[in-house]
Order: structure tokens, then C-alpha cells, then sequence
């Protein structure tokens, strides 16, 4: 096997954090937030499977596994949550989401 | 490898049984409430199936054998003295929660036997999070509860529920989020998943990699200061439990309050050596987090809303016991969660009672309910004064032990301003009672709360009166509890 690119690894998927977390501070679009979301637990699994491959160490590959299915699932709650503020609410932007004052 | 899942599932019955009978209970609950019966057959053998399993859960964790402190599942989970409490905890809430989801007139045409059964799974969750050992664990028992919660905030055929949820779950995906990446982190820095192993990596660690562990260390503290509210991870709290149903802003305000602090102890024992550099940073915000909550609910005008902020307030008080970092201010913390548990509950079983028969969840709705209800009226009364920590209620006692933990432990600072905060809170909680005796009902007629209400204001009253009469058995078994092993 080639040698492990880690340090471009490790900025890649911090660079795909902040992306994510940008995303989501900006965004008003919940199904846009929703994929920025997606975006963070990506880098997350992404830095797994790189530790996990350095330290030859199975746990990382099945610690991404674990968070693709989460993922899905988060996914899944999350636009049966939308479609429910569609129906009601007729919108899925995040500003016109002020009935409670929060 | 069967002897270890064997003697691993000895320990593990109760959750077991739980999980068995949350999945039984959400295929009854979809299969037969399928005609939008309000109180179908689905919602009733759902609520049957989940109570037997509450019933072997609760026997099996009785008959558990002596609680070991050696690792279960190939060191996922530990089922030690410490998770015990935090097991009977979590058991309790879902049965207080079932109970005040049946007596809901709001869930009247909700489909119940779903919500039976997502409580299920949040209780098994709420139980894996107090004894996880792994980061694995940890993780999936977060998100179990979690993605079960956006989905009882959103039950109500409204608007701001839908809202509610909807804020629920950004805040909340985004906090795990970054937590996870915190784990990640870590597990790069340590090259290990479980505590015990985290814990000997991270021991002689210098620097530059202290600060990276540190880093991954305040990543991770996110997605838990999220899930017990602390600040600044709070805005979500008074959202949610507007939109929510009452019964779940009160399972929600207890609950995972609850399995969150264990969770945070457990990880911060893991991470002991980081202790020292991030504690003035958790008793600073700890500070922060009881001021602004019982600051901010002085001004509430909706009683959910209200005992959104003083739920903060109490989150505050109960972080004094984890900030202390001795044997006794976990005990401390121990004590008042079981105290909160049942004033708290007791208290939105009051507000389910009012809200059932006004249909509003304005603080106006209370006035007069002394007259119109004298017993309710004084187990609210009841409830309240000891959230405000008024003896001889238990209430009084758990903030006296923590406040106690924390002068014990040098840290003046933090009790004065908890008992500041107690005078503070004081005043919205005796505004409730004002209006409750003082001022004319708006309604005319005897309010009567269904017996599932009269049961969980007899239990919750009782509790909350005799364990504060006499805490001394309680007290003795957390103190065991509490020496029996440091995390």
C-alpha cells in the first residue's frame, strides 16, 4: 500500500468541517442546512477512516460505518420534520419559522 | 466470544426488555391506529406492551447481579454502582411520561401507540448513555435519544410544534455534528475509542498534543452542553418545549438531563488530566447558566416557556455538583437529580392538568386554581416551593448538599451565587402561588385531573415530602454508590 497523505487528509476534512459549519450558520434554507449538516458528520467519519487506516485499526472503518447509518437516519428524520412544517407552514425557509420567539 | 455476549446480556436484561418493548409497541401502535382512532386499540395494547416491559425492565434491574464494575459488550458499556441511579432514572421517566401522555386531552387524536413506543427507545438510550465506556456507545446512545426526541416535539397537529421540532432539530443535528468531529479528534490523538484506554493515552501527554486533546475536548463538551441545555447551548430549550406536547417537555426537561450528566461524568473521567485546564471555562459557564436561566424567566408570560428557564436555572444548580469534581458533589448532584425528578414532573403534571382543562398554557390559566382545586393546588405549591429549595422539602435538601459540596471544596464563589439564584427564582415560583391563591379563578367549575394525573401527583408529592422528612436512606445508598468506585 502508498504511504498514507495524511496531513492533506486532515486539512481536507477540516476544510469540509468549516465548510459545513459555515453552511449551516448561513443558509436559510432547512434542507439546505440539512445538507451542511450532512457535510459535518462527513468530515467526521472522514478523519475515522484516516486514523483508523494509520493506526491499522478496524474500529475507525466500523465507527463510519455506525455514522453513515446515523446519518441516514437524521436524514430521514429531518425531512419528514420538513414536510411536516411544509404542510402547516407552507415554507422551508428559516425566516419564516417565527411563531416562537427564540 | 458467546461467553462474553452471555455474561454480557446477565447485566444488560433490563434494557433488553425496554427495547424489546418500545419496537413491540411502535409496530402495534402503527399497525392498529391506522383508522385515526383517537384512543384506538394500537394506543392501548402499544401502552400494555411497554408497561409489562417497564414492569420486567424494573424487575430484572432489581434482581441485577451485584453491579460490576468489568466491562460488558467488548467494553462498549460498563454496568457500574454509578450507572445504577442514572438506569432507575430513566426507567422512571418513561413510566411518569406514559402516564402523563395518556391523561394529554392535546394527544387526544395523536397517534399515542407511536409515542408509546419512541419513549421506549428513548428510555434504552437514556440507559446506554449512563453506561457507555466508548466512544462508539456514546455516540449512538446521544443520537438514539436524540432523533427520537425531534420526533415527539413535533406530535402536536400545529404549527409551532412542526417549528419546534424543525429548531430542535438544526440546533441539535449541528451540536452532535461537532461533537462527533470533536470524537474524531480525539481518536486521532489517542488512537483509542474507550475510556479506559483514552484515559492512558491522554495521562502523559505534553504539549503541542495537549492542546489538540483540548481542542477535541471542547468540540465534544458541545454536543453534551447541548443535550442538558447548559449555556450557551440553551436557545433551543424554551422553543422546543413551547411547541411540544406537555407530557414531552416534561420527559425532555428530565430525562435526558439526567443520562447527560452521567455521560458528561464519564467522559470527563476519562479525559481527568484535561480536568485542571478546562474547569475555570465549565464553572464560569456554570454560573452563566443558572443566572440567565432564572433571570430570563422572571419575565415569562407562558408557563411551559416559564418552566423551560427554570429548568436552565435547576441545570445550573446540578452542574455546581460535576464542577466541584469530589465524591461528595457527585453524590450532591445524585441527590437533587432524583429530587428534580419528582418536583419536576410533579410540576408538569400540574401544568397537564391545567392545560387539559383551559386549554391555554398562559400563567393566567392557573389563577384561582386554589379555589377551584385545593388538593392541586397544593401539590403544585408543593412542587415549586421545593424547585425554589424551601425545607423541609427535598428540593431544600439536594441544593443544601451541593452547596455544602461546593463550600467544601473551596469554591465560595460558586455556592454564593447558587444561593443568589435561589432568591431570584424564588420570586417566579411563589408568583405561581400568588395566582393560584390570590387571585380570582377565570373559570368557574372543579377542576378534577383523570386518575393517571392523581397518580403522579400522589407519587411525585410523596416523594418529594417524605424523601425530604427523611433523606437519610437515600442518602446512605448514594454515598455507597459514590465510594463503591470512581469513575
Amino acid at each position: 500500500m502508498s504511504p498514507l497523505p495524511l496531513q492533506g487528509l486532515v486539512v481536507l476534512s477540516h476544510a469540509v468541517f468549516c465548510l459545513g459549519l459555515y453552511g449551516m450558520l448561513t443558509r436559510r434554507n432547512a434542507i439546505g442546512m440539512l445538507l451542511a449538516v450532512e457535510l459535518i458528520l462527513n468530515a467526521a467519519a472522514m478523519n475515522f477512516v484516516v486514523f483508523g487506516r494509520l493506526f491499522s485499526h478496524v474500529q475507525g472503518q466500523a465507527f463510519a460505518l455506525f455514522i453513515i447509518a446515523l446519518a441516514a437516519c437524521e436524514a430521514v428524520v429531518g425531512l419528514a420534520i420538513i414536510i411536516k412544517l411544509t404542510r402547516v407552514a407552507k415554507t422551508v425557509y428559516a425566516d419564516d419559522v417565527n411563531v416562537l420567539r427564540g | 466470544m458467546n461467553t462474553v455476549i452471555r455474561e454480557s446480556l446477565n447485566a444488560w436484561w433490563p434494557e433488553a426488555w425496554l427495547s424489546l418493548g418500545g419496537l413491540l409497541a411502535m409496530v402495534l401502535g402503527v399497525w392498529g391506529g391506522k383508522a385515526g382512532a383517537a384512543d384506538g386499540r394500537g394506543a392501548r395494547a402499544a401502552a400494555a406492551v411497554l408497561w409489562l416491559a417497564l414492569l420486567a425492565a424494573a424487575v430484572a434491574l432489581w434482581r441485577t447481579p451485584e453491579a460490576t464494575s468489568s466491562s460488558l459488550f467488548f467494553g462498549l458499556i460498563v454496568c457500574d454502582p454509578v450507572s445504577l441511579p442514572f438506569r432507575w432514572l430513566a426507567l422512571g421517566a418513561v413510566a411518569v411520561t406514559m402516564l402523563l401522555i395518556a391523561a394529554s386531552k392535546e394527544l387526544a387524536s395523536a397517534p399515542r401507540g407511536e409515542a408509546y413506543g419512541l419513549l421506549g427507545l428513548i428510555g434504552v438510550g437514556l440507559m446506554l448513555m449512563a453506561e457507555a465506556s466508548h466512544l462508539l456507545m456514546a455516540y449512538v446512545a446521544l443520537e438514539l435519544v436524540s432523533l427520537a426526541s425531534y420526533v415527539l416535539v413535533g406530535f402536536l397537529e400545529e404549527r409551532r410544534s412542526a417549528e419546534a421540532s424543525l429548531k430542535y432539530l438544526l440546533y441539535g443535528a449541528t451540536a452532535s455534528g461537532v461533537m462527533l468531529f470533536g470524537m474524531s479528534l480525539l481518536f486521532g490523538l489517542t488512537s483509542s475509542l474507550s475510556f479506559s484506554d483514552i484515559l492512558l493515552s491522554v495521562d502523559g501527554m505534553h504539549q503541542p498534543m495537549a492542546g489538540a486533546v483540548m481542542l477535541a475536548v471542547l468540540l465534544m463538551l458541545v454536543g453534551l452542553a447541548f443535550k442538558i441545555s447548559m449555556v450557551p447551548f440553551h436557545q433551543w430549550t424554551p422553543d422546543a418545549y413551547e411547541g411540544a406536547p406537555v407530557a414531552v417537555a416534561a420527559f425532555l426537561s428530565v430525562g435526558p438531563k439526567a443520562a447527560g450528566l452521567a455521560l458528561l461524568l464519564r467522559v470527563m473521567g476519562a479525559l481527568e488530566p484535561v480536568w485542571p485546564t478546562i474547569a475555570p471555562v465549565v464553572l464560569g459557564l456554570t454560573i452563566v447558566t443558572m443566572t440567565l436561566g432564572n433571570l430570563v424567566a422572571l419575565v415569562q408570560t407562558n408557563v411551559k416557556r416559564l418552566l423551560a428557564y427554570s429548568t436552565i436555572g435547576q441545570v445550573g444548580y446540578l452542574l455546581i455538583g460535576f464542577v466541584v469534581h469530589t465524591d461528595l458533589g457527585i453524590e450532591a448532584m445524585m441527590l437533587y437529580l432524583i429530587a428534580y425528578f419528582f418536583m419536576n414532573f410533579g410540576a408538569f403534571a400540574c401544568v397537564v392538568a391545567v392545560v387539559n382543562d383551559s386549554g391555554s398554557e398562559a400563567l393566567e390559566a392557573f389563577r384561582g386554581l386554589g379555589r377551584r382545586s385545593p388538593v392541586l393546588a397544593l401539590l403544585c405549591t408543593l412542587f415549586l416551593m421545593s424547585l425554589a429549595g424551601i425545607p423541609p422539602l427535598l428540593g431544600f435538601f439536594g441544593k443544601f448538599l451541593l452547596f455544602g459540596s461546593a463550600i467544601a471544596a473551596d469554591h465560595t464563589a460558586l455556592a454564593l451565587a447558587g444561593i443568589l439564584n435561589s432568591a431570584i427564582a424564588l420570586y417566579y415560583y411563589v408568583n405561581l402561588v400568588r395566582l393560584m391563591y390570590f387571585v380570582e379563578p377565570q373559570r368557574a367549575g372543579v377542576l378534577q385531573p383523570p386518575w393517571m394525573l392523581r397518580v403522579t401527583l400522589g407519587v411525585c408529592g410523596a416523594m418529594t415530602l417524605g424523601l425530604g422528612l427523611f433523606p437519610n436512606a437515600l442518602l446512605q445508598a448514594l454515598r455507597a454508590i459514590v465510594s463503591a468506585n470512581l469513575l
